[in-house]
């Protein structure tokens, strides 16, 4: 069982939340086992996992599409269906699915008539999100004739449409060029708000990392873990690869277990920062020039392969 | 609030309806009933409607056309249109707006039925055009009626199950045969459980024979008329049920 842990006010809260599918002969599939879990205001929460995880099935019962089987979930005081169909939430799903024979703009403007845009604004509103997604070019395409890039962007148009205080994406940029990998960062970043939660599963660990203030790890339905991402920096043990320009053998001396590349470099084991540094100035000292340091894996990543497992 | 964000979205289900669920009934009956009529028309000039002959022929065509049309046209207009939606995930898009998925369907489902409705006055108009006149009150009031039954069939099954339409049709088919095998002489050899399962069954029979007698001019027979829209509503309340207590994502 996980601790419930928050930055600010909860906005969501799960308890024992739980979801088993049962066929019919009986047989029993536990998609999401025994969550527990705070997600505070001005969050931006990540969940990541490998497939089959339960990461969507978690969305599902966050969003209110499933009820669970055991536990009771909540978000501001309200069981999900009741808050959705209240106030809605913004959320870009893993599968892209709208008709295919809509264009961009008329699927644009029904979901801004449903996410209640007053109707002197659906036509402005619609525009802001196709500028924001600079999908102008595609406006009067049908959505089947999109990309799979250009479809997702609808998708994450359509989340703007709403000025929710929850956001859902699921796995969000998949399908995404670099460059709008790069934007959906920033728009997210450009989302946060003291009275907003953030909710993004992916299996991108370095997308969470660089959006997420907390991460949770799943694996066979269970939360093995949340991670802080920002401000573990210090007290993490990571692994380190080092470029050394001169004096890799004072180097290997000061820093126990190191290895020596075929390519010059050194990999360093798990070490935490002070050790780290200590050693390198020490190596310095001792005529060692040092001409490059990043880390092999980030502490989320750390913590990822430690809870599923290097296969994952 | 969110009731005037779905009666606003409702232009949008009609739209949805006229494009992918009308058209198709609307082209077949045209095909069926109107070119029998284009290729009769050599020799029937206006004054041949007028004639007996030619009123009961043109009354004749115009209940085969109305069999063939109100079944189909309401099957056309239901099916498909609450489950596709989770099938297919559009649901995800709908409902994670701040939009009741209850009222939604049940407002799809009242628009579906006006449009529906609609379309077989359209064609009645023009059946009248061409031949004779028939009455537009009473072919919609026979519409209004094969909705509620058909419609509301559609409309539980959509809610509870995934194939909808192929169980509608095959529902709506063995209602009528063995309804009709019941009400016959042959009734009488029927085994009981099959007497039994065609009064479960929704009333085919007792739509069709008041249809028939709204299209007439008749007044419908009182029992036969409380059965239809007694079944239709507990089938609508059914599918509310549904949709209010199970989940969307299945």
């Amino acid at each position: 069982m996980t601790e419930p842990t928050t930055q600010g006010r909860a906005v969501i809260v799960l308890d024992g939340v739980a979801k088993t599918y049962r066929s019919l002969l009986g047989r029993e599939v536990h998609a999401v086992q025994d969550v527990t879990l705070a997600i505070g205001a001005g969050e931006v929460f990540g969940i990541a996992g490998p497939n089959g995880a339960g990461k969507s099935t978690l969305l599902a019962l966050l969003l209110g599409f499933l009820t669970p089987t055991a536990g009771t979930l909540a978000i501001d005081g309200l069981v999900p269906r009741a808050y959705v169909e209240r106030f809605g939430v913004s959320y870009v799903p893993e599968l892209m699915a709208l008709p295919t024979t809509w264009t961009v703009v008329d699927a644009l403007r029904r979901l801004a008539v449903l996410s209640g845009v007053p109707k002197d604004q659906v036509q402005a509103e619609v525009e802001r999100v196709i500028e924001t997604l600079a999908i102008g070019a595609h406006r009067g395409k049908r959505l089947r004739a999109l990309s799979k890039g250009n479809f997702q962007r609808v998708g994450l148009a359509q989340a703007l449409l709403l000025d929710a205080k929850v956001f859902v994406f699921d796995e969000p940029t998949h399908g995404l060029d670099p460059v709008w990998t790069q934007k959906f960062r920033d728009m997210v970043n450009g989302l946060r708000r003291a009275d907003r939660v953030i909710v993004i599963a992916s299996h991108n660990l370095d997308e969470l990392e660089r959006l997420a203030d907390r991460v949770a790890i799943i694996d066979k339905g269970r939360i093995q873990q949340v991670v802080a991402v920002h401000g573990g920096e210090t007290t993490a043990r990571i692994a380190y690869r080092l470029r050394v320009a001169v004096g890799a053998d004072v180097v290997l001396a000061r820093l126990p277990g190191a290895t020596l590349l075929a390519n010059g470099d050194i990999d360093v084991p798990a070490i935490d920062l002070a050790a780290l540094n200590a050693a390198i100035a020490a190596a310095i000292g001792d005529g060692a020039l040092i001409a490059g340091l990043a880390p092999r894996e980030s502490a989320l990543e750390q913590a990822f392969h430690s809870a599923v497992g290097r296969g994952a | 609030m969110s009731g005037a964000r779905l009666a606003a979205y409702g232009r949008f289900q009609l739209t949805d309806y006229v494009v992918s669920r009308a058209l198709l009934p609307f082209a077949m009956i045209l095909l069926i009933a109107g070119v029998p009529r284009l290729g009769m028309s050599h020799g029937m000039s206006g004054d041949y409607w007028l004639s007996r002959q030619g009123a009961q022929f043109a009354r004749q065509m115009y209940v085969q056309a109305v069999m063939l049309f109100l079944p189909l046209g309401a099957y056309f207009a239901t099916a498909g249109a609450i489950s596709s939606d989770r099938q297919k995930g559009f649901f995800r898009f709908f409902f994670s707006k701040p939009v009741p998925a209850t009222r939604y369907y049940l407002q799809q489902h009242v628009v579906h039925g006006l449009g529906y409705v609609a379309l077989f006055g359209l064609l009645t108009w023009l059946w009248g055009l061409v031949t004779l006149h028939q009455s537009l009150h009473r072919a919609m009031e026979a519409a209004a009626l094969t909705w509620v039954l058909v419609g509301g069939l559609g409309f539980a099954l959509g809610a509870l199950i995934r194939f909808d339409g192929a169980v509608l049709a095959i529902t709506y088919l063995v209602a009528s045969a063995t309804q009709s095998m019941a009400a016959s002489p042959q009734g009488a050899l029927m085994p009981r459980w099959l007497v039994g399962l065609a009064r479960l069954l929704p009333p085919a029979e007792a739509l069709s024979a008041t249809r028939l007698r709204l299209i007439d001019g008749l007044a419908p027979e009182a029992e036969q008329l409380w059965h239809v829209a007694g079944y239709g509503a507990a089938l609508w309340i059914i599918g509310w049920l549904a949709l209010r207590l199970r989940p969307l994502q299945r």
